[in-house]
């Protein structure tokens, strides 16, 4: 890794959140003209976060906010490793620390809905972590290493005889990185650890002001992430396919977040379990089992 | 005006409070969220919940038995923050005025920047009072905020 290189990587690190604050604007605006609405500028995101920033501090307790800014050093620590070619499995295992604190925080408040949306949230976890993890297993069978790099420079592995992108190899693995995906952006059918007008906002409803704030930008570093985790399944040797593929995979994804968040109403959270032991993990776990009798040569 | 208090004006955000009203009030603000007024081009989101909240929109007259759960959703929210006083009950107490259970309309209560009458309001009146609202912000922001007989 030269100067440049690495200059880069810093570069992708600060602008991170504003990938996730333009997300969530486009999202608002889209959705909007999806309901026929003129929808709310395209900076919307931002100019809620600077009043929140401006708003007076409320505080509950001093725990609340150590683990909101846990949950924010997390999620910054993930797609730092992520960005300097890390490991796979120290990422998720990041990503589920940065939750954990989350429901923390939201246990360390007296209100109840706080509590409900905590107990989804932790629940949510077991459905989804156990999968993410699973994805990034496959991923090692297929390309024989959890570290980016190598993924990277191995992701033209041949599978059945093809040489091919990880995207058509792994469908599987990339179905479930969509669906953590809808599920930690908080996106309807899966949005039931914030679930507005039902828990009012869950996780996040003692904090307030810049706090709130805050718990906005993890939230932008994480969709950051999560994009990223998707843009590992286009690689390619020649620089600009790389990069032109990625930003189309992750485009296509953010679109059918989209349609889905739009045209789904949302489960409960024993739907979200049931969904990810009856459908995703068999889904997955049929994978792994193809990619390992395919390299011991029965099919291939 | 800085950036905080350019985006203070551009992202309103509203809870809404029934102190004992008919309801009538509260089905037009629901309303205003609509596809045909959609106030999210304001920035407006309906967040009900006091600690999220920039603009407390206030419906119907407040009974006895609400004035301490209103002065406590009053002081729950972090400031700055706008209180609307949402058709005719929640200005002076309208219809139900004088009743033995009712306080009176809720600047008895909590201090209420802007009055919207109406039985019950127009959707397009609560935009309207909305905006009222963020130009008075904005006054008192910039410093030039006069109050009436100043
Ligand atoms: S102003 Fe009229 S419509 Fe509104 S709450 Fe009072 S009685 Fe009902």
């Amino acid at each position: 890794m030269n100067t440049i290189d690495i200059a880069i990587r810093i570069l992708l690190f600060v602008l991170a959140p504003a990938f996730g604050c333009l997300f969530f604007g486009i999202d608002r605006k889209l959705t909007a003209r999806m309901q026929n609405r003129v929808g709310p500028p395209l900076l919307q995101p931002w100019y809620d976060f600077k009043k929140l920033m401006g708003k007076t501090e409320e505080i509950v307790n001093h725990i609340h906010l150590v683990f909101a800014f846990a949950y924010v050093a997390f999620i910054m620590l993930a797609l730092g490793i992520f960005l300097m070619d890390g490991d796979l499995i120290v990422i998720c295992f990041s990503l589920g620390a940065s939750q954990v604190f989350l429901a923390l925080g939201a246990f360390s408040v007296r209100s109840p809905y706080s509590h409900v949306g905590a107990h989804r949230h932790l629940l949510q976890m077991v459905a989804v972590e156990p999968l993410l993890i699973l994805a990034a297993v496959t991923i090692k069978l297929q390309t024989g290493s959890f570290v980016l790099s190598d993924i990277y420079a191995r992701s033209t592995y041949p599978f059945f005889g093809i040489n091919t992108i990880l995207l058509l190899s792994l469908p599987v693995a990339f179905f479930i990185v969509i669906l953590a995906t809808i599920v930690d952006t908080q996106k309807s059918p899966f949005d039931i650890s914030t679930a507005h007008s039902e828990i009012v906002s869950g996780t996040f409803v003692e904090y307030s002001g810049p706090y709130l704030a805050i718990t906005k930008l993890g939230h932008w570093f994480e969709l950051s992430l999560l994009f990223a985790f998707v843009s590992i399944f286009f690689s390619s040797d020649v620089l600009w396919i790389s990069i032109a593929g990625k930003l189309t995979l992750d485009f296509a994804v953010f679109l059918l977040i989209l349609v889905i968040d739009n045209s789904t109403a949302r489960l409960t959270i024993d739907r979200l379990v049931k969904f990810s032991v009856r459908i995703g993990l068999p889904l997955i776990i049929i994978n792994i089992v193809l990619i390992v009798i395919s390299s011991m040569g029965v099919i291939a | 005006m800085n950036g905080t208090e350019k985006s203070r004006l551009k992202s309103p955000w509203i809870t809404h409070i029934n102190t004992g009203g008919c309801n009538g009030c509260d089905i037009e603000i629901l309303a205003c969220l609509t596809p045909k007024y959609d106030i999210e081009r304001f920035g407006i989101l309906n967040k009900g919940n006091p600690k999220h909240t920039d603009v407390l929109l206030v419906t119907g007259p407040v009974t006895k038995k609400y004035i301490h759960v209103l002065k406590n959703l009053y002081d729950q929210t972090p400031g700055p923050k706008v209180v609307i006083a949402v058709g005719t009950c929640a200005c002076s107490g309208g219809v139900f005025k004088d009743l033995y259970n009712v306080e009176g309309g809720v600047d008895q209560v909590i201090p209420v920047d802007v009055y919207i009458p109406g039985c019950a309001v127009k959707p397009e009146a609560i935009i309207d009072g909305v905006v009222l609202a963020l130009e008075k912000l904005k006054k008192l922001q910039e410093g030039t905020w006069k109050e009436v007989g100043e």
